[in-house]
């Protein structure tokens, strides 16, 4: 494919015009149409760009312009069926995270994927910050030895109030900060130590009132490996989302979060040497070719324009995606049942293998 | 106007942001919520040739605005350089209640004081307003605080400038320029993490000897998309450039840093930050060497 592939944007908030930008930035991809409910943000983004074709109704954008890929950047209820649309009509598919409302609901998309052969991929930034990226290599590659414990944490200080909106309504949104936030360290968990067997979560809805603000989950994985997760978007002291996590080996200890890399080992271990190691973002940085709200999202959407154009591979698709779909609906149920164990489906993560 | 000033002090530090560590930014914050410790560093940044100051609109940067205004060395030498919008706020209120929502808010919250101040009328949404005039009267809520003070120029954030490189928005830059100007008298400025992009597009479009702050440091750490090509592009288009992450977040040595910078030919001012009078008396001797 020599020519740019031409990507259509489906919802302008803040998401969808970060990536209306960079499919417009990146190399190999041109914004070739938007689609926008709100007559109010479809005008300022027509003010923006003018002479763009821009839609009401998402049906009416892929019948009117020819597009290779779509990013979905809608609220979650609406994700799969505009996906199915798009992939119906041949093209590729981008969707922001989460995949779904429940794992149940995004079942036809995932089939449909498989049949077409399309590219779905879901906006789990997070395997794209370069930190997180080399943790996930130490892990792999066994620096650690087995993981005994792995421990996650978002916080930002967001939500002291309740809203209105899809956000702050769970049909729309699926739920809170879990679903919101925490839903990245989830991903980062199952994509370094694979999916766990069981979970339990506690939260609490005390300032939104209908979706939770703060989550305490706790996580096993078959063998003894054990992990927590403790997000809320309404701690103090933080004007940025912190998301970190630390994962304790039978060799030693990582620590990664968005600015380092820390690692404490006991004893020699790979390339690795006795006692602390520390990388930097700076240190750690590989370039990325512009920056409009963060390196990641820039590798994210690279990635995702290279694969629609057959020239590599993306961390996140959509299978990946429904898996971690299933572990936050086994939290959201263990929430429900007062922090009942809840165990994975072993049917459903075999049918995602 | 122009940028006069060779040695610019960041404003990070004082409101927590640390590129290489958010804990150390909050131990800085700390530090810094005294308005008399922000005082004291800026005094002795003046004192050691800094004579510029870089403000974001942080809610903290109206007390900042306010001590400045009874120093009068201070307010009448220290030249500001104003960064808007204050993205964080902005962000983070997009994420809670979206971004109309988030517009409609910030202009609804103006105080009655503001919106005499701006001509905005009691009420007035963002529902029934184009997106010119929504910009036009969002800067000029940003720029309240620091009424009355030295401002020689005024920098659109990096987020907004490469969105709008990104979009080619042509109009919307030639219409941010012209109000710093005109509504102003300041220097209008672009803040880019996207220099090959930004600059390229400035140059396509005709823009004259722009005022760009863009990262520039020996680590190339936010040199984008490569340090090679942010030279070729100082190198070969005239703007008056004002080089930020010169310590790559501290992964750099200064002298290392000033050593870099003296070998490009176009840097003609320096952005820096530092967390205590010791720390600026440094770095000032050292990055001043490279514009003096």
């Amino acid at each position: 494919m020599s020519a740019d592939i031409r990507c259509g944007v489906i919802g302008l908030g803040k998401m969808g015009l970060l990536h209306a930008s960079l499919a417009n930035a990146i190399e190999g991809s041109q914004l070739a149409a938007i689609c926008e409910p709100n007559r109010t943000n479809r005008s300022w983004f027509e003010t923006l760009v003018p002479k763009l074709p821009a839609f009401q109704n998402y049906p009416d954008m892929l019948d009117a312009v020819p597009l290779d890929a779509v990013f979905i950047c809608t609220p979650p209820s609406s994700h799969i069926e505009i996906a199915m649309a798009c992939v119906r009509k041949g093209c590729h598919v981008f969707i922001e995270k989460p995949l779904s409302l429940t794992a149940e609901t995004a079942k036809p998309l995932v089939d449909l994927l498989k049949q077409s052969g399309k590219i779905g991929m879901v906006g789990y930034m997070m395997r794209y910050a370069d930190t997180f990226s080399k943790a996930r290599d130490i892990v792999r590659q066994g620096v650690l030895g087995h993981v005994l414990a792995c421990r996650g944490t978002t916080k930002v200080s967001q939500n002291y109030k309740a809203g209105k909106g899809w956000r702050y309504s769970r049909k729309e949104s699926g739920g809170g900060v879990l679903i919101a936030q925490g839903i990245h360290v989830v991903d980062l968990m199952c994509w370094m130590l694979g999916t766990p067997e069981s979970v339990n979560q506690r939260s609490n809805s005390h300032y939104s009132g209908t979706v939770e603000d703060f989550v305490h989950a706790l996580f096993s994985w078959k063998g003894d490996t054990i992990g927590s997760l403790d997000s809320s978007w309404s701690v103090d002291g933080h004007r940025m989302l912190l998301t970190s996590l630390e994962l304790t080996g039978e060799h030693g200890t990582l620590a990664v979060d968005d600015d380092t890399v820390r690692l404490f080992l006991r004893k020699a271990s790979g390339k690795y040497s006795e006692g602390w190691t520390s990388m930097s973002k700076p240190e750690l940085s590989t370039g990325q070719s512009v920056d409009i709200g963060g390196p990641l999202y820039t590798k994210q959407d690279e990635a995702f324009v290279r694969a629609v154009r057959g020239q590599g591979e993306i961390e996140s698709d959509v299978r990946n995606a429904w898996s971690v779909q299933h572990v936050i609906d086994c939290l959201y149920k263990s929430s429900d049942e007062n922090g009942a164990t809840v165990d994975l489906d072993r049917e459903f993560e075999r049918a995602v293998r | 106007m122009k940028i006069t000033d060779k040695l610019i002090l960041g404003h990070n530090q004082f409101f927590g942001v640390n590129h290489l560590s958010s804990a150390r930014g909050v131990a800085t914050e700390q530090y810094f919520s005294s308005t008399e410790n922000v005082i004291s560093l800026i005094r002795t940044a003046y004192k050691t040739g800094v004579t510029g100051l870089m403000l974001s609109t942080h809610e903290r940067a109206r007390a900042i605005a306010d001590a400045l205004r009874k120093d009068p060395e201070l307010s009448s030498n220290l030249h500001l350089h104003i960064l808007l919008p204050y993205m964080a706020k902005y962000v983070r209120m997009a994420n809670e209640r979206g971004l109309i929502s988030m517009l409609d808010e910030t202009l609804k919250q103006a105080t009655w004081t503001e919106r005499m101040a701006i001509g905005l009328k009691a009420g007035t949404g963002v529902v029934t307003k184009d997106l010119m005039a929504i910009l036009e009267s969002l800067i000029k809520i940003e720029m309240l605080p620091f009424k009355g003070l030295n401002v020689q120029s005024v920098f659109l954030h990096n987020s907004l400038t490469d969105m709008l490189a990104a979009l080619r928005a042509t109009h919307v830059v030639e219409f941010f320029a012209k109000s710093i100007a005109e509504e102003y008298g300041a220097c209008p400025a672009f803040c880019t993490l996207s220099a090959g992009l930004t600059m390229s597009y400035f140059r396509d479009i005709g823009m004259e000897a722009p005022a760009i702050m863009a990262p520039f440091n020996p680590a190339g750490f936010q040199m984008n998309p490569s340090r090679q090509r942010c030279e070729q592009l100082l190198q070969e288009y005239p703007c008056h450039m004002v080089a930020m992450s010169v310590l790559a977040a501290g992964y750099v040595k200064p002298a290392d840093a000033a050593r870099y910078l003296s070998s490009l030919a176009g840097i003609d001012s320096i952005i820096f930050g530092a967390s205590s009078p010791g720390h600026v008396t440094e770095l000032s001797n050292v990055l001043g060497t490279v514009v003096n």
